[in-house]
């Protein structure tokens, strides 16, 4: 049916760079998970945005729990959690390679008002399942990165 | 005399403001005909222009002195400065002194593109225009949808601030609001300032009126005061203070309302979020709330993120984060306030938590520690403390893009040490268990070009998981801060079916499922993804907290499927399926579309066995002409009611915004809060603020501000 290993292919997408500069606004969890996962696809992480071939900026991290349902008794039955990374990719020339895009992730967050204590620990669980998540779209974004056309 | 005249200077519309001195500069006059008379009379017609440092003065007509200074222009005169343009038939000004009159003149500011006219101008120095029975108004010229009326208005350029006094806002020819004394921003600066007035009614309070004032106390720290009055009640004031510095930032908030009518009591709540960067891996972290009494936000809050709150958190944080260590102190309680038709337990006080966390990579070797100590305490309730001591390490086996394999070795080590209120004598106690787990996975990958018009790969990611965790009976142990973890994809590859540190699950169970996704070659965007997943035990788990309690081999199986199907369409969905009873226990989907900004459709239905089942619609969506809407409704098909229906509209004009809304929301057993509300915003007179339209966008995911203007809080500096 066509599947093969990933890997396995000589035509499989690949990095179309070497070195990688973060800019980030904060050291963030996400940020510190990014980083490792960058160093296990094997990409260089470079010191400074002159040293790398690309930069990848990740422009705003947002987490947002919004109220999805009620009780009957007016009591938070569920949350949304929301996970938004922005994020977007140049090189030294100021071209794009990733146009500025969000990640989005939701997750729904039963909720219990007689177990707060144990919600607070799911919820940061929720939150780091949908980091890991962003994590792992981004670098299959990255993977996909290249120079993009002149616009205008 | 003749020669000022002849000489032709271009009129720069873009006049720079001139710093220093400005009397006493020389006067340039140009105009078709230019004659003196007298010796030191000047008079010039025809297309008049008289420069001087700052402004440009034109006239059909001009007479100039040149010992006294004084200007007579009539005909058409025109005065501009930088942004500031004033018209009327005569002007007489003294160039020395600038102090001058107009009769009938009418004025444009291009920076708020205001305007207004009045029947006297008085000039006191190029800075400071007074104008005597004026009109005010920023909508556009042809449009008097709004005008302010003022006995006298200041208008001072240097501050850029004008004074209103004696001042009757009419809107559409009808008067809405009068004030002996009133100020107003000239530009589009951080000022403070009145916010738009908001007018209400609702089923506890009656009708009400808020009006809010903006207080720019400085670049770094601002204030909103916002009375409220709300007839059958009284005078509620609410504020609030933000502050923002390099190292610490956080926002302050006191409502009072004292001698509450209906309850004869004073109300109160207070809230603090702080956030402080001590230095040196040092942070501090406060979120502090305290609230009069249990029915403050059934009674007082007009959102359903108020009225539904039960537990406020009281917490302060204290952490230290070093390289791959972070430490966390953290004291926390919560104020329960109690719905007295369903009372809820008090959740335990943490006083304190202390954390200290680790991780390392060693030799490819992942080595993790965590370990927690809590002082758990509660008045009712059995006290203790309890230590965690959890250290891992996990070694990759197998790492490539195709495949991988991940074993980890664990061991869970806690003891308890029982304080007061053990009525029943549970006996202090150490439990020492080890946990192993074996994560692997494979990726199978084809690319499907031309598929449905798009460049795609399709991903096949089986993964299976496995934990094993011996049996230990806990019943004796104490539940502090533990439950039962629901049923997800997070959880059938955790180690622990329980949150909190009090049960560790007994496990020999393999988790096995199945992951296909549609990558987009272009950018690389995850456009659907589907994941199949059930978890099997070789051993039914004994340890459990909730009854009947979930001891089957089989779990129930997991079904889900989103994506971000095209650039509008968002999608999201989950079905959870009993094996064992051949039914379904959960399904949800969520679909959003947004196909573009302010255009905005949330669809969603939920339904969870003896729990909940439930329809969504929320939506953002321009209507027609200026007309905008946002709606939500929850309906609630198990109690076949509404619990949350809400609708607002906004209008949007020229100069001005209306907003309406109207609301109904279940706060408690049986008690419903209902209300509508009104604003109006007159653009730049009194300044965009915090409207009764916001409550609904919280409610809305994925709202769009659609407000050219700012129409959040005016944004503090340094941000």
């Amino acid at each position: 049916c066509g599947f093969h290993l990933r890997g396995s292919n000589i035509q499989d997408v690949t990095f179309a760079f070497k070195s990688l500069y973060l800019k980030v606004p904060a050291e963030t969890p996400f940020v510190t998970d990014l980083r490792r996962a960058l160093k296990t696809n094997k990409i260089t992480l470079a010191q400074t945005a002159d040293q790398a071939d690309l930069v990848l900026e990740i422009v705003s991290e947002q987490s947002i729990k919004q109220i999805m349902s009620l009780s009957g008794t007016g009591r938070v039955q569920e949350y949304q959690l929301f996970y938004r990374i922005s994020l977007r990719a140049y090189d030294n020339k100021q071209t794009n390679w990733l146009p500025a895009d969000d990640i989005s992730l939701s997750r729904i967050f039963p909720y219990d008002d007689t177990q707060v204590l144990a919600k607070q620990q799911e919820e940061a669980t929720l939150y780091k399942d949908m980091r890991s998540d962003a994590v792992g779209q981004t670098i299959r974004r990255l993977l996909r990165a290249k120079p993009q056309l002149e616009t205008q | 005399h003749a020669e000022d005249a002849g000489l032709p200077l271009k009129l720069d519309p873009a006049i720079k403001r001139h710093t220093g001195a400005s009397e006493g500069t020389a006067a340039f006059i140009n105009a078709q005909h230019v004659e003196a008379k007298k010796g030191e009379q000047l008079e010039a017609s025809g297309n008049v222009e008289l420069r001087q440092n700052g402004q440009v003065i034109n006239a059909a007509h001009l007479v100039y002195g040149q010992e006294s200074k004084d200007v007579l222009a009539e005909g058409a005169v025109r005065i501009e400065q930088t942004g500031f343009v004033v018209t009327g038939p005569v002007l007489k000004l003294n160039l020395d002194t600038d102090v001058g009159e107009m009769v009938q003149p009418q004025f444009t500011f291009s920076e708020n593109h205001s305007r207004g006219a009045a029947e006297t101008l008085h000039i006191e120095g190029k800075k400071n225009y007074t104008f005597d029975d004026a009109t005010y108004t920023t909508c556009p010229a042809g449009n008097d949808d709004w005008l302010l009326r003022v006995s006298r208005l200041d208008l001072d350029r240097a501050t850029q601030v004008g004074v209103a006094h004696n001042a009757r806002i009419d809107f559409k020819g009808v008067p809405i609001l009068y004030t002996p004394w009133m100020d107003f921003p000239l530009n589009d600066d951080r000022r403070s300032g009145f916010l738009g007035p908001t007018f209400g009614s609702t089923n506890t309070g009656g009708s009400e009126f808020t009006l809010p004032y903006y207080w720019n106390i400085s670049p770094n720290f601002d204030a909103t005061i916002s009375p409220r009055v709300i007839s059958k009640r009284g005078t509620q004031f609410n504020n609030e203070f933000r502050y923002l510095e390099p190292s610490y930032t956080g926002v302050a908030r006191y409502e009072i309302l004292s001698g509450d009518r209906v309850s004869n009591t004073s109300r109160s709540y207070l809230a603090l979020q702080h956030a402080q960067n001590l230095g040196a891996g040092f942070g501090l972290a406060l979120n502090l709330n305290r609230v009069s009494d249990d029915a403050y936000f059934r009674d007082l809050a007009t959102t359903v993120s108020g009225t539904s709150q039960l537990n406020l958190l009281r917490d302060g944080t204290l952490s230290y984060g070093a390289g791959s260590w972070t430490a966390l102190a953290k004291v926390q309680r919560f104020q329960t306030l109690q719905d007295p038709l369903s009372p809820v337990v008090v959740p335990y006080r943490r006083q304190p938590q202390v954390l200290l966390t680790g991780q390392q990579t060693m030799a490819d070797a992942n080595v993790n520690f965590t370990s927690e100590y809590v002082d758990f305490r509660h008045d009712t309730l059995v006290n203790g403390q309890r230590l965690v001591l959890n250290p891992s390490v996990s070694y990759p086996l197998l790492n490539d893009l195709g495949y991988y394999l991940t074993p980890k070795l664990g061991m869970h080590y806690t003891q308890y040490r029982m304080g007061a209120n053990n009525t029943t004598a549970i006996p202090d106690a150490t439990r020492t268990l080890p946990i192993f787990s074996v994560d692997s996975g494979m990726a199978f990958e084809r690319d499907l070009t031309s598929f449905l018009g798009g460049d795609y790969v399709q991903t096949l990611e089986p993964r299976l998981y496995y934990v094993y965790i011996p049996y230990k009976d806990q019943s004796m142990l104490p539940v502090f801060d533990s439950a039962q973890a629901p049923f997800n994809f997070g959880q059938i590859f955790s180690e622990n079916r329980f949150f909190g540190s009090d049960r560790i699950g007994d496990a020999n169970m393999a988790t096995l499922a199945l992951t296909s996704r549609m990558i987009d070659n272009e950018g690389g965007t995850e456009r659907l993804r589907v994941m199949l997943g059930e978890r099997f035990s070789f051993k039914a788990p004994q340890v459990n907290l909730v009854t009947p309690a979930d001891n089957t081999n089989r779990s129930d199986i997991l079904l889900g499927l989103g994506g971000k199907l095209s650039n509008a369409w968002n999608l999201d969905s989950l079905v959870q399926y009993n094996p064992n009873q051949t039914h379904t226990e959960a399904y949800n989907v969520t679909a959003r579309y947004k196909p573009e900004a302010g255009k905005l459709l949330n669809l969603g239905y939920r339904f969870t066995r003896n729990t909940l089942h439930q329809a969504d619609v929320s939506s953002q969506w321009p209507l027609f002409g200026r007309w905008q809407g946002v709606a939500r409704l929850s309906y609630s098909l198990q109690d076949k009611r509404a619990v949350e229906s809400l609708a607002g509209v906004e209008y949007n004009q020229a100069c001005w915004t209306m907003r309406f809304v109207a609301q109904s929301i279940t706060t408690a057993t049986n008690v419903r809060s209902t209300g509508m509300f009104l604003q109006l915003e007159l653009n730049d007179l009194v300044r965009i603020g915090s409207d009764p339209l916001d409550a609904l966008r919280l409610s809305v995911p994925g709202y769009t501000k659609m407000n050219s203007l700012p129409a959040e809080q005016p944004a503090q500096g340094q941000r």
